[in-house]
């Protein structure tokens, strides 16, 4: 997700100044001269600014040059990258019906793979970090972690 | 099976014909640890006093009563967390009167209803407001009811928008019928600070949050929104005596998800009670200026159309409806 | 004197000493779980104090909280996971230094001055309790307001990167600070009719995504790094020494501003150590090498953030008013123990308040045995290959943002943003900025309105008191700063721009 600094400024103003243009609707409050619509309008009405700024090249010589990684990769390649905001978004959706060791093994084995380990290392860190990570938060902690199909067994 | 029974009539006897009429599976209970859901941040006043409930009726159960926080919004991700809870006894609720002001605040509805999505346990404690003003200010109320007539201008100041502290103001002008300002500051203890310096004139900050600086000096105490004197400051007259009527407390109470078997609800209230006639108990949990409540399921839900009622008035004459 | 005698005896108790010892070793184990703020790690302590003496009740909330703090280190120079905001603030230059290789470097330094930071905060706290504890109480929302904004600017500063870009970053920041009904007004702002979204944006999910979530991303991307290699470490403390000697007046400089910030009670350690990370960038003569790996910031930092947290208990024994969460709780267990918070504490209890003064300074000496223990085992994560630890990452970022608030959506939260900081880091824009930006959002709207109610509406009252007038002059410069140093670029042409 590299962008160049024209899109990402201009990414920056149109979001400026959505929030600037809602957050002018917000009704006045009693008693309060400066309501709550002032503080979003300010902060939008900057981001628009700073975008433009951006978007025009404004104080790009203070930036580190890029240090390019890697040599050519395939045209899917990036998407890689997305496997551990996935990897949340499931555990979010399925850990109350399958339980905190299920989720917990299927996210650490697949991050694992993802990231190059084989099976050996694998398949083994999906076993025993979900009952670790279960003995520290749930059981000393008493964070509710959902028992789900499998209960842990303590 | 016939021990658990046993622990029951332990706990008290309505509790022990109730469970025997509801049958095993709630004579079984509790198999596994309660939560309680305390929709307020760790260290906030209802959750220590959530804790200390927890540890003192989890003999009484039998199980371990988990503290389990679910803060923010003031209260209601946490209140609409146990408005959708599995009513199998397995999870209380830490209400306070948050719960009925706050769906009096706005004009969308909120994920919860407190009359006909919990089942009142026991109100446990309460805790006045107390009306503070600088050590310069006025001596008494009648002194500042002349003070904020002559000059309209002068500020109160508040936990935020909604608070009790912002509702007990509010209230306090409507029936004094005087003017003031409302400073919404980020929380309680900002009240404080501000009218000790003088840089606001009025606040009514929870008793417990003042009580030692009204002892030492730093602060004047005019009067508390309870009906009666408090323990902690015995000399500070009820705001009632010269607005009568006047009565505005902030509670804390055990309560349930609707649909919770009868049984259970006897069992913590019985528990409750227990812990609360246990004078050490007592003791420790109000030294802070709170009272021992003690009012059981029977009378819990009449109690609790009378705050709404109360609050109710509170929020309309501010005009604090937002949205 | 006798009081000062009586204070040790009240410590040297069994039950204390061993009270302190055990909540030493729950701190640190605590604190260095991602996720688990020394907050929560306080407020788990609260049902043990009641089967405890009131003064080992205290002794460990106090031990507690001050080893969760250094413990928060600990995944953030390691892993890249803060424990807390404050941490944030140095957490990509310790992480840089342990890309080096001087993780135990890294860390002896969060360790020894932040030791250093909690004594000397300490010694203010018995000194000048009264004096500090005034000061505070004449800061008005005029000079809040102020302090909020000199923090925000410290976003410019703390970045190796465009001045606008980490401007538009705080922005950013501000922006999802507005999220949600706790605002001045109490009127929801950009909830999109979600209930979760009313309590707006917890920092720690927000932290967690887009430091420790981004990373694991960039990781997906590249190849494994080599194996740092292993070095033959000396004693973490002999280091330690000579940072000491070499940056002597950082480190006084960070104490001083830890104390004085942090007697302010809702200013706190969080900005504290911000300032003082971004004042040592500025008075440094090495600039340069600021993010990349260089002790210095994390010296003044490190103590200034400690020094902050002793003083922090200030206006909290003094006026029972609490400054963080932390102190809030031991508030509430000091009422529970009969030692009412208030100005009568010092007089009338002087045994038991030197006795507290006393097991400040314990903990933070046992700190350090301690904590070099936990450093060396916590290092071995980094010989641990890249694929073994990054999966566990990913899972204790689910299940420490859940644990914040018990809320699955806090789980979704941390996904966005580490997508979030994911773009940001690739596109040049420092993601420590927009964390800033979050903390301080709700400080800086609160402040300003509630002090143009107090003024009527006049701006004049912003500049009229001298401590505020003296802090908007450094927020106004420090505001500058980016103007006048790109106009400082263009005049000698274009070389510098190009």
């Amino acid at each position: 997700m590299k962008l160049s600094d024209r899109v990402s400024g201009a990414l920056l103003v149109v979001l400026g100044a959505a929030a600037a243009i809602s957050g002018s609707r917000l009704p006045a409050v009693p008693g309060q001269d400066v309501g709550p619509a002032v503080f979003p309008m300010v902060v939008g009405g900057g981001l628009v600014l700073c975008g433009a700024a951006i978007a025009l090249g404004i104080g790009h010589a203070f930036e580190a040059p890029d240090e390019e990684e890697g040599g050519p990769r395939g045209q899917w390649y990036g998407l890689r990258a997305l496997v551990p905001p996935a990897l949340l978004v499931f555990y979010v959706l399925v850990v109350e019906p399958l339980g905190f060791l299920p989720t917990a093994a299927i996210i650490v084995g697949v991050a694992s793979a993802a990231l190059g380990a084989g099976w050996r290392l694998a398949l083994p860190l999906a076993l025993v970090a979900p009952f670790a990570v279960h003995a520290v938060f749930a059981k000393l902690l008493r964070v509710p972690l959902p028992d789900g199909l499998l209960a842990a067994p303590w | 099976m016939r021990r658990r029974a046993m622990l029951a009539l332990g706990a008290g006897l309505p509790v022990a014909s109730v469970a025997r009429a509801q049958g095993s599976a709630a004579a079984a209970w509790p198999s596994r640890p309660v939560r309680l859901l305390v929709p307020f941040i760790p260290g906030s006043a209802p959750d220590v006093i959530a804790r200390q409930l927890a540890e003192r009726i989890a003999p009484a159960l039998g199980q371990p009563v988990v503290v389990e926080n679910r803060g923010g919004a003031g209260g209601n991700i946490g209140f609409e967390a146990a408005a959708r809870a599995a009513p199998d006894g397995y999870t209380l609720l830490l209400g306070t009167n948050s719960l009925i002001i706050n769906p009096a605040l706005t004009r969308r509805s909120l994920g919860f209803d407190a009359f006909r999505d919990f089942a009142p346990i026991t109100v446990a404690f309460a805790m006045p407001h107390l009306l503070i003003v600088p050590p310069g200010g006025p001596d008494s109320l009648a002194a500042l009811i002349a003070s904020l007539r002559a000059r309209p201008d002068q500020n109160y100041a508040s936990g935020g928008n909604g608070s009790g502290a912002h509702l007990a103001a509010e209230m306090f002008k409507a029936r004094a019928g005087v003017q003031a300002t409302h400073v919404p500051f980020r929380g309680a203890p900002d009240i404080v600070n501000n009218v000790m310096s003088g840089q606001v004139q009025l606040g009514f900050p929870t008793l417990a949050t003042a009580t030692e600086l009204v002892r030492a000096g730093r602060l004047k105490a005019l009067g508390v929104t309870s009906a009666a004197r408090n323990h902690a400051l015995p000399n500070v007259p009820p705001i009632a005596e010269t607005l009568p009527g006047f009565d505005l407390v902030s509670w804390f109470a055990v309560m349930a998800p609707a649909g919770t078997p009868p049984a259970v609800i006897l069992r913590v209230d019985a528990a409750v009670q227990d812990a609360l006639a246990d004078a050490a108990f007592r003791a420790r949990a109000t030294a802070d200026g709170s009272t021992a409540v003690g009012l059981g399921p029977d009378r819990f839900a009449a109690f609790l159309r009378r705050e709404a009622e109360i609050w109710g008035e509170a929020v309309r004459v501010s005009g604090a409806t937002v949205d | 004197m006798t009081h000062l005698i009586e204070g040790f005896n009240l410590v040297a108790q069994p039950d204390v000493l061993l009270a302190i010892l055990l909540s030493a070793v729950y701190g640190l184990v605590v604190g260095s779980l991602p996720g688990l703020s020394a907050t929560m790690a306080t407020a788990l302590l609260v049902p043990f104090t009641f089967y405890l003496s009131p003064i080992a009740a205290v002794a460990t909330i106090i031990t507690a909280s001050a080893m969760a703090i250094f413990s928060g280190d600990i995944p953030g120079a390691l892993l890249r996971i803060p424990g807390t905001p404050a941490s944030a603030a140095y957490t990509d230059e310790a992480y840089a230094m342990t890309r080096k290789g001087q993780a135990e470097m890294a860390l002896g330094a969060g360790l020894w001055f932040s030791a250093i930071g909690g004594i000397v905060g300490t010694l203010s706290l018995v000194l000048m309790a009264p004096l500090l504890a005034e000061m505070a109480l004449n800061f008005s929302s005029f000079e809040y307001f102020w302090l909020a904004l000199l923090g925000l600017m410290c976003a410019t500063l703390v970045a190796r990167s465009s001045p606008v870009k980490a401007i538009a970053s705080m922005l950013l920041g501000l922006l999802v600070a507005c999220i949600g009904i706790e605002n001045p007004a109490g009127t929801p702002r950009f909830t999109f009719g979600l209930t979760d979204l009313l309590g707006g944006i917890e920092v720690i999910p927000a932290l967690v995504g887009v430091f420790a979530v981004s990373e694991v991303m960039r990781a997906m991307l590249t190849p494994p790094p080599p194996p740092i290699p292993k070095r033959q470490f000396g004693s973490i403390l002999a280091g330690q020494w000579q940072l000491t000697k070499k940056y002597q007046w950082p480190m006084w400089r960070g104490n001083i501003v830890g104390i004085i910030i942090g007697v302010l009670p809702g200013a706190g350690a969080d900005m504290a150590a911000w300032i003082s990370y971004s004042m040592a960038k500025r008075f440094s003569k090495e600039r340069e090498k600021f993010g990349t790996g260089h002790p210095e910031g994390l010296v003044e930092a490190g103590a200034s953030n400690n020094a902050s947290l002793a003083s922090g208990w200030v206006p909290s024994l003094l006026f029972g008013i609490p400054g963080d969460t932390i102190t809030a709780i031991a508030i509430g267990v000091l009422y529970m123990k009969g030692l009412n918070p208030g100005p009568t504490l010092f007089t009338e209890r002087a045994s038991s308040m030197y006795a507290l003064y006393i097991i400040f300074i314990l903990a933070n000496i046992i700190m350090i045995p301690l904590g070099i223990v936990m450093i060396r085992l916590a290092s071995h994560i980094l010989r641990a290959p890249r694929a073994a630890v990054m999966p566990v990452i990913v899972l204790l970022c689910a299940v420490g943002a859940f644990a914040t608030g018990a809320n699955l959506f806090s789980v979704l939260l941390v996904a966005v943003f580490g997508c979030l900081g994911f773009v940001m880091e690739r596109n040049g824009y420092p993601v420590a900025a927009m964390v800033l930006g979050i903390v301080m959002g709700s400080m800086l709207e609160q402040t300003f309105v509630t002090s143009l109610i107090k003024s009527d509406n006049s701006v004049l009252p912003f500049f009229e008191r001298p401590v505020a007038s003296v802090l908007a002059a450094l927020t106004l410069g420090a505001a500058s700063w980016p103007l006048i140093a790109w106009l400082l670029g263009r005049i000698p042409g274009r070389r510098a721009a190009g």
